[in-house]
C-alpha cells in the first residue's frame, strides 16, 4: 500500500477572494497531506466559510489556483470535485428517506438503484443507522441526522471530506460522542477531511494540524501542542486556550512587566510579551521548591469552581493580576483575600512575537 | 368529555367570527347561483342540458375554453417557475421591489389592462411599427382580435396567481439543500427534478389549479382582444343571458362549465396526491 501521508491531497495557492470591496480571503497558502485532519479554525467573520465554499466549489478564487490530488480544480463545478460535505443544518433531503438520502450520490453517480441501495445500506451501517433507513429526516434526532449527512457524504468514496461546524448544533454530552466517532471514521476510512469550526477545543482534540484564520489569512498552521504552546502572534495566543498576556520592557534578566514584576525565561527574546497559560502557574500555601521558577507573593482575587478545575484570579503584590487554573481539590481550596506564592517555571514563560501589522509599544 | 365540549364551544366561538362573511357570501353569491340552478332544473329548462351536451356547437367552445386556458396555463407555469426561483434568491430589498412589480398589474383593472394590450398589439401600436421598422414584416399584421391576442392577455393577467403560489413554496426551501444536490454531483436538471421540483410542487399544483380554473371563466379579454373570432364558454353565456334574454340556457352552460371546472379540480388533487404521496406530512410538518 502507497504512503498517502506525502501526498498532497488538497493545495491551495494564492488564493484571493473578494465580495465588492471586501476582501474575505487574501493570499491563503494551504497544503493538507492524504489522510490528514485539517481544521479551520477561526472567529465568525475569519473567512472560513469563505475558504470552505471554496474548496467546496460553490465560490470561484479572484486568483490563486487549487489542486485536488494533484488536479487544477479551481475551476471545476462542486460536483466534478469529489467532496463530500457534511452542512452545518445537515442539508438532507426532506422528501427523501433516510436510505434514499444517503443513495443520492451514487443515483447522481448512475450506479444502480440496487447498487446505490446496497451500498447506502452498508454507509448507513457504518454509522449505527442500519435500522432507520425508512425514517424520513424530520422523524430522526439532530444527532442521527448528522449520522445520516455523515454517511452520505462518505458513501461515494470521495476524495475528501468537508465538515462545516457539524457538531454546534448538538449538545454537549452528544458532541462529544459525534466528535469521536467522527474521527474513527475518518481514521478508518483514511479520509482526507477538512474540519470548520470556531470551537478552539473541539479543534485541539480532533485534529492532526490546525490552521487559525482571521482576517482572511491563515495566522498559523501547525498542530494543536505548537498552536497551544507556540502561538506566534497575540491573536493565535488569545483565541487558543486562557492566557496571561504580560507586557514590558526586556531586560538582561528577562521581561520587565509595567507593573514591575520581573519575568525569568528558558530563552531570550525581545518581543516585549510573555504569554503563560493559567495551568502553569502553580499555586501553594508555602513558597515552592524548584530551580529555573519564577516565584511571587499574592492575594487570592477571586476564585470561581468549575467542576474539575478551580480558576482563580490572583493579584500579585506590586504586578499584575493572573489567571490561575488548578485541579480542583476540596482539601486545599483557597480562599478570597487568602495570601498566596505563585510559581511559574522559566520554561512556561513563553514569548510571542508581534503581529506583522500591529505597532510596536 | 369536558375538552370535547371546549373544542365544540371554540368552535362555536370561531363560527360567530365568521358569520358575517358567511351571511354575505351566502345572500349575495350562493343564493343567486342557487336560483340559477334550481331554474335549469325546471321541465321546461331540463331539456336544456341535453341540447347543450349534443350540440356541436356549444361542445366546440367548451374544448376551445378548455383548449385555451390549458396553453394559458402551461405558458404561465413556464414563465413563473424560473421568476419565482430568481425572485426567491434576490437580495430582501430587490425582492420588494420584485413584488412591487409583480402586485401592480394585480391591483389595476382588467379592463385598463386589456384595453393596454389592445394598444399594444392594435395595427398601429408599438409591435407592428417595430416589426415594420425591423423589416421582419412588410405591412402591419393583424395582432388584435385573434386567439393569439386573447392567449397573451390572459397570459399577462394571470401570471401572479401562478407566481405567488410557486414563490411560497420555493422560498421555503432551505437553499442549502441545492448546493448540498450540487456538491453531491447533481447536474441543474438532477437538481430540479429530484429536489426542486418534489419540494415545491404543492405550490406548483395550487398555481396550476388557480389560473386553470380562473382562464376557464375569463370574460374581458375574449371579448375585447377576440374580436368575436375566440368563441369562449363565458361569451356564449354573457350572449344567451344579455343578447337572447335566456337566463334557463345561460344557468345550464354555466353548470356544465362548474362540472368543468370540479372535474379539473378533482383530477388535480388526484395529481397531488399522486405526487406528494404520503410524504408531505414527514417532509413539511
Amino acid at each position: 500500500m502507497p504512503d498517502f501521508r506525502n501526498t498532497s491531497a488538497l493545495k491551495l495557492e494564492n488564493i484571493r477572494k473578494t465580495f465588492g470591496s471586501v476582501e474575505a480571503l487574501s493570499s491563503i497558502n494551504l497544503e493538507v497531506s492524504a489522510g490528514e485532519f485539517l481544521t479551520i479554525l477561526g472567529p465568525s467573520g475569519s473567512g472560513k466559510t469563505t475558504l470552505l465554499r471554496l474548496i467546496a466549489g460553490f465560490v470561484t478564487p479572484d486568483s490563486g489556483s487549487l489542486t485536488i490530488f494533484g488536479e487544477d480544480m479551481t475551476m471545476a463545478s462542486a460536483g466534478k470535485r469529489q467532496i463530500g460535505m457534511v452542512f452545518q443544518n445537515y442539508a438532507l433531503f426532506p422528501h427523501l428517506t433516510v436510505l434514499e438520502n444517503v443513495m443520492f450520490p451514487l443515483e447522481m453517480r448512475k450506479h444502480s438503484r440496487r447498487e446505490a441501495a446496497e451500498k447506502a445500506a452498508a454507509a448507513l451501517a457504518a454509522v449505527h443507522l442500519d435500522a432507520f433507513g425508512d425514517r424520513y429526516p424530520k422523524q430522526i434526532s439532530g444527532g442521527q441526522q448528522q449520522r445520516v449527512a455523515l454517511a452520505r457524504a462518505v458513501v461515494f468514496e470521495p476524495k475528501l471530506l468537508l465538515l462545516d461546524e457539524p457538531f454546534s448544533a448538538l449538545d454537549r454530552r452528544l458532541r462529544e460522542s459525534m466528535q469521536r466517532e467522527v474521527r474513527q471514521l475518518q481514521a478508518s476510512l483514511n479520509l482526507t477531511t477538512i474540519f470548520i469550526t470556531h470551537d478552539q477545543e473541539e479543534a485541539l482534540f480532533m485534529s492532526d494540524r490546525i490552521a487559525v484564520i482571521d482576517g482572511g489569512t491563515i495566522q498559523q498552521l501547525g498542530t494543536p501542542n505548537e498552536i497551544y504552546y507556540h502561538p506566534r502572534s497575540i491573536t493565535v495566543a488569545e483565541f487558543i486556550g486562557d492566557s496571561n498576556i504580560l507586557e514590558g520592557t526586556e531586560t538582561p534578566d528577562g521581561l520587565r512587566t509595567r507593573s514591575g514584576m520581573l519575568l525569568r525565561r528558558a530563552s531570550s527574546s525581545n518581543s516585549g510579551r510573555v504569554l503563560i497559560r493559567p495551568e502553569a502557574i502553580r499555586i501553594s500555601r508555602e513558597p515552592a521548591d524548584g530551580v529555573a521558577m519564577n516565584q511571587f507573593k499574592g492575594k487570592i482575587a477571586n476564585r470561581t469552581f468549575v467542576g474539575g478545575f478551580t480558576i482563580y484570579q490572583v493579584d500579585v503584590h506590586g504586578g499584575d493580576t493572573l489567571t490561575v487554573r488548578c485541579l480542583a481539590d476540596e482539601e486545599t481550596m483557597f480562599d478570597t483575600h487568602q495570601e498566596v506564592h505563585l510559581s511559574i517555571r522559566e520554561a512556561d514563560c513563553r514569548p510571542v512575537p508581534r503581529d506583522a501589522k500591529e505597532p510596536r509599544g | 368529555m369536558n375538552q370535547g365540549f371546549q373544542a365544540i364551544k371554540a368552535q362555536a366561538g370561531s363560527l360567530a367570527l365568521v358569520s358575517p362573511a358567511l351571511l354575505l357570501l351566502g345572500i349575495l353569491f350562493f343564493y343567486p347561483i342557487l336560483l340559477l340552478f334550481l331554474t335549469t332544473l325546471e321541465l321546461e329548462n331540463i331539456g336544456n342540458y341535453a341540447q347543450v351536451v349534443s350540440s356541436d356547437t356549444s361542445m366546440q367552445v367548451f374544448f376551445n375554453t378548455l383548449r385555451i386556458a390549458v396553453i394559458v396555463t402551461v405558458v404561465d407555469l413556464v414563465l413563473a417557475y424560473p421568476l419565482a426561483v430568481y425572485i426567491s434568491r434576490l437580495s430582501p430589498t430587490a425582492k420588494t421591489f420584485a413584488f412591487f412589480l409583480v402586485l401592480i398589474p394585480l391591483w389595476t383593472s382588467q379592463l385598463v389592462r386589456t384595453y393596454a394590450w389592445m394598444v399594444l398589439l392594435g395595427r398601429n401600436g408599438p409591435i407592428n411599427n417595430a416589426l415594420v421598422w425591423l423589416g421582419i414584416v412588410d405591412a402591419p399584421i393583424r395582432l388584435a382580435n385573434s386567439e393569439f391576442a386573447v392567449i397573451a392577455g390572459m397570459t399577462h393577467i394571470l401570471l401572479p396567481y401562478m407566481l405567488l403560489p410557486i414563490y411560497n413554496s420555493v422560498s421555503k426551501i432551505d437553499p442549502s439543500l441545492f448546493d448540498a444536490a450540487r456538491g453531491l454531483g447533481a447536474g441543474a436538471f438532477s437538481t430540479f427534478t429530484r429536489v426542486l421540483m418534489p419540494l415545491s410542487i404543492q405550490g406548483v399544483l395550487a398555481g396550476v389549479s388557480l389560473v386553470l380554473v380562473l382562464s376557464l371563466g375569463v370574460f374581458i379579454m375574449p371579448a375585447l382582444l377576440g374580436g368575436g373570432r375566440v368563441p369562449v364558454i363565458a361569451l356564449l353565456i354573457e350572449q344567451q343571458a344579455g343578447s337572447f334574454l335566456n337566463w334557463a340556457m345561460a344557468g345550464t352552460l354555466s353548470a356544465v362549465l362548474m362540472v368543468i371546472v370540479m372535474i379539473t379540480f378533482f383530477i388535480i388533487k388526484l395529481a397531488t396526491r399522486l405526487f406528494v404521496r404520503g410524504r408531505a406530512d414527514a417532509a413539511f410538518s
